[in-house]
């Protein structure tokens, strides 16, 4: 019985991670940089991952107008697409664990001045990823698992002032480029002669041609999102804030040509919870100017949307 | 003389609190110590009244436009309430301020 492995060109999307502090601003890649700077849960269907964030208690000024504070996040994320988790030769996933430090401000709570809120963070995270890969030069073991090891630092500002939400960030660090290309399904197929074939395993894997392992990148986030319904939520408790959301993301990949990834995204808060953004949708376009060179070079092909769920536990 | 606390509660985050208490010698703002994200709250606030008499505040909050949030004002001695709750952002920018004059509730 002869087992030869073919390539079927079936794109099942990218499997990526997230790091640094909870945010349902998140675009389809898990990048953010409005964060949610407390305890927090978030789901994002764009890269399949779970984060969480755990703060610890406010060191206050004297003055109440100085929140300082640490705190730790965990995201895990499946590396095989759309598939699960667990593969036959064991976990695949890229996970992250990792400490921030925050330094909030608020405007004192008496005076002309307009309220307003905003911090300053850094966060450093730990980053493992263990991904599929195929090689169809190789002799045997054609499809096999890497796990690559990598970090990240990122440095931002968040706030708020009336109807509007904001942050930026700017952070760089080590990582695969699993984020930036596809997978391809390699199927195994058992050939029992001239005329029978059986399929006997898919798998979801990146080629080696195009996989990097760890390899330093920098990017530059910004997010703002405009309340469309405070008006009316601060004359209804009971209506929820809408927000309309512009993601902009710029990714230099070896310090490269910059990768310019911008989203549109509208997002729903719990009602009397305008701060507390509960789940939203973006659409999101890769690479906008292609510096990839993705064989799909229109731009409507590398348009992505990805929905996040958060809940902030206060 | 009467000793108040004051208890603040969001249903979101709130970033700061203060309240302004009108007594018959001075107009005073009190700052409100952050329990956790949602909770605010001060004791042990000694104005000069009388039991029956109407207590004049003003209670400003920072937090999102849009927040609801319930403040209840206890008369330590009487027992006697004042509660009253409010959204932040009806004025898009500025701090909510929420003004009253009320008697202590028995």
């Amino acid at each position: 019985m002869r087992k030869v492995p073919l390539l079927f060109v079936l794109v099942l999307g990218t499997g990526t991670i997230t790091y640094a502090q909870t945010s349902v601003f998140q675009d389809g890649k898990g990048e953010s940089a409005y964060k949610l700077l407390g305890n927090a849960v978030s789901v994002n269907t764009g890269d399949k991952s779970l984060a969480a964030t755990l703060k610890g208690k406010d060191e206050v000024s004297q003055n109440n107008t100085h929140f300082n504070s640490w705190a730790m996040n965990v995201n895990l994320a499946a590396s095989d697409g759309s598939s699960a988790l667990k593969s036959d030769d064991g976990f695949l996933f890229n996970g992250s664990i990792g400490a921030s430090r925050i330094w909030k401000r608020v405007a004192p709570a008496v005076g002309n001045t307009d309220a307003w809120t905003n911090a300053w963070y850094i966060n450093g995270n730990f980053l493992v990823e263990r991904n599929k890969l195929y090689d169809l030069s190789l002799a045997k073991d054609k499809v096999f698992d890497q796990g690559n090891a990598g970090w990240k630092f990122a440095a931002g500002r968040s706030g708020y002032s009336g109807d509007h939400l904001w942050g930026y960030e700017l952070n760089l660090g080590q990582a695969t480029n699993a984020k930036d290309i596809k997978q391809t399904t390699v199927s195994t197929i058992q050939s029992g002669g001239t005329d029978s074939i059986k399929l006997e395993k898919q798998q979801s894997a990146y080629a080696t041609s195009v996989f990097q392992g760890t390899q330093f990148n920098v990017q530059l986030n910004a997010d703002y999102a405009w309340a469309l319904t405070a008006k009316k939520a601060a004359n209804n408790a009971d209506v929820p804030a809408l927000y309309l959301a512009g993601l902009f993301r710029s990714k230099f990949f070896q310090l490269s040509k910059p990768q310019i990834n911008p989203a549109i995204g509208l997002y729903i808060a719990n009602p009397g919870k305008p701060q507390s953004i509960s789940a939203g949708f973006n659409v999101q376009e890769s690479d906008l100017f292609n510096v990839l060179h993705a064989k799909d070079s229109s731009v409507g092909k590398r348009i992505g949307i990805s929905f996040t769920a958060g809940f902030s536990i206060d | 003389m009467a000793n108040l606390k004051i208890e603040l509660k969001g249903e979101g985050t709130i970033d700061n609190a203060a309240i302004f208490i009108d007594d018959p010698l001075e107009k005073l703002p009190h700052s409100l110590q952050k329990d956790d994200d949602t909770s605010w709250s001060l004791d042990d606030v000694s104005i000069p009244m009388s039991p029956g008499d109407d207590l004049t505040y003003t209670l400003y909050v920072v937090a999102f436009s849009g927040t609801k949030f319930s403040c209840v004002i206890t008369d330590k001695g009487s027992g006697g309430t004042i509660s009253f709750s409010d959204v932040t952002g009806k004025q898009i920018k500025n701090r909510a301020i929420s003004k009253g004059d009320k008697p202590f509730s028995e």
